[in-house]
């Protein structure tokens, strides 16, 4: 069965096209980010008109990448409903539903987040379920127990700020570029881990979840002196970005791979699976690997841990295959809203 | 055509120190128990400064959500709280290039029917409306301690302080208050 996924929840106007659940045909993102870095790097693509100018071209790229003639030969469509911006979202929702309707194609919803985990299938095909995720990117931080499509349980997540959030805020705070991932884990290498000890925090009476918002001002008053602000100057005892980065970075990925690998362990899980931007992280992945002795650890390619939409398409396959199954025809396939939460 | 700038609108302020997290929770949950839909809260301050902390008062106060729910937007922009009583529009203005985005983000509509709760407000200042309560928060002398100006331009944002004083007089809101 061949699907066409479409994402569009946030930054990423996206279309691909996967074979039987597992094969990516192709996968087709148009990003902000090149575009807007001359504008100081944080302007969003916020508007739903710049999904609206992108996402039939998109589409279209998707289709003749995986060499598909036209809507025609795809199986069915799955898009991204929930959660994300409900301008954007809805840019993706109306698109499917109108090409739905026009090709007398199924249509399926999809979950973002279940959809990042389903990313790591995509990766590895034979990783067995159940297993534990970790999704950490720009608006979300998460972990899940999966047990297969539709069946995942959230087990731990941040109280406040997204893990790549973390990221993007503490390298504004540094005069580092955007996006903060990259750019603080280039001015890390060079920098010592140890330098500065940024807190590890933890939430009360909820051991898997996490709170980021702390160590934006832990940075800030290193930098500046304790209940400085960021107009004040930056202390000479600050000592060099790139310790402060290679320590801030320590910080968050300690955080990060301590949860998860508990997560597993407490799970009784075998596998852990890691997905979101965050996961593009070079020492995120030598962390988790280091505490996962024993357990399996996959973390996908770059282009399938960030938004994408062949993670839409993949997970999309199996509820229209289970959809089909059940003989249900494509009639109710549009009764679904764009959710933002 | 005379512009609503020339217009007096009754102003009043008040300044208001934190003790920590849980007092700025503990105030944004009893000024969210006093919002009415079309109301505008404008926070400001820099990274860490407790404007989120503020809106998970702000949304478990009004019923929109439990405090925990509540995370920063930063990414996604915008999202409403409806579980409650009145809707609470919560938008990040952190991402945005100027007040033109937050028009094309359609967030100034959508508080017609709800609350609308703008984070980094200064930077989309000129798309808001005048009449509204605005909330600058900063660092204050001690590490977990946080300042808050707030400042209410209109005849409902001030009758709204004025509320927010007594319902944090009544619940004993333990800081120290000093008028202006």
């Amino acid at each position: 069965m061949i699907v066409l996924g479409i994402e569009s929840s946030c930054d990423e106007t996206a279309a691909a096209i996967v074979r039987d659940g597992v094969h990516v045909l192709s996968n087709v993102v148009r990003t902000q980010i090149a575009k807007h870095r001359p504008f100081g790097g944080v302007v969003p693509e916020i508007a739903s008109r710049c999904h609206l100018e992108a996402i039939g071209p998109v589409v279209e790229a998707a289709l003749a990448d995986a060499g598909l003639a036209s809507i025609d030969d795809v199986d069915g469509i799955a898009v991204t409903a929930r959660p994300g911006l409900i301008g954007s979202l809805l840019v993706g929702v109306s698109f499917a539903k109108g090409l739905a309707v026009a090709s007398g194609k199924p249509l399926i919803d999809v979950d973002h987040i279940e959809a990042h985990i389903y990313a790591n299938l995509l990766a590895a095909p034979d990783l067995e379920a159940p297993f534990v995720s970790l999704i950490a990117s720009g608006g979300h931080t998460a972990i899940h127990r999966w047990e297969g499509p539709g069946r995942s349980e959230l087990i731990g997540r941040t109280r406040d700020d997204a893990a790549g959030e973390a990221f993007d805020k503490a390298a504004a705070l540094l005069g580092l570029g955007y996006p903060g991932g990259p750019a603080i884990e280039r001015a890390a290498r060079d920098g010592d881990p140890g330098a500065v000890h940024f807190p590890r925090a933890r939430v009360k009476g909820a051991p898997l979840d996490f709170s980021f918002s702390g160590i934006k001002t832990a940075v800030l008053y290193h930098l500046h002196g304790p209940n400085r602000k960021r107009s004040d100057p930056i202390r000479p005892e600050a000592g060099s970005v790139a310790d402060v980065a290679a320590s801030f970075q320590e910080a968050v990925c300690d955080v990060l791979a301590d949860r998860t690998v508990k997560a597993a362990r407490a799970a009784k899980v075998s596998a852990i699976a890691v997905g979101g931007g965050v996961a593009c992280n070079g020492r995120l992945r030598e962390k988790v690997n280091e505490r996962a002795r024993g357990l399996r650890v996959v973390f996908p390619a770059p282009a399938l841990c960030t938004d994408n939409a062949a993670m839409i398409a993949g997970l999309g396959h199996h509820a229209l295959r289970a959809r089909l199954e059940a003989g249900a025809g494509p009639g109710s396939s549009l009764d679904f809203d764009a959710r933002p939460r | 055509m005379g512009t609503t700038a020339d217009r007096e609108l009754p102003t009043e302020r008040r300044a208001l120190v934190s003790t920590d997290v849980e007092a700025t929770i503990a105030l944004g949950r009893a000024l969210g128990q006093l919002v009415e839909a079309g109301d505008v809260i404008a926070l400001s301050g820099d990274l860490g400064a407790g404007k989120t902390h503020l809106v998970k008062g702000i949304v478990s106060g009004a019923g929109g959500a439990p405090a925990e729910d509540v995370v920063s937007p930063t990414f996604v922009l915008l999202v409403p709280y409806d579980g409650g009583r009145v809707t609470i529009h919560h938008v990040d203005a952190y991402r945005l290039g100027g007040p033109e985005e937050l028009l094309d983000l359609g967030a100034i509509d959508l508080f017609a029917d709800g609350v609308g709760v703008v984070e980094w407000a200064e930077r989309v200042e000129a798309a808001l409306p005048r009449e509204r309560l605005g909330i600058a928060l900063d660092y204050g002398e001690e590490p977990s301690e946080r300042t808050l100006a707030l400042e209410a331009t209109g005849v409902r944002p001030v009758a709204l302080l004025r509320a927010l004083d007594r319902a944090l007089a009544e619940a004993g809101w333990g800081s120290e208050r000093r008028a202006t």
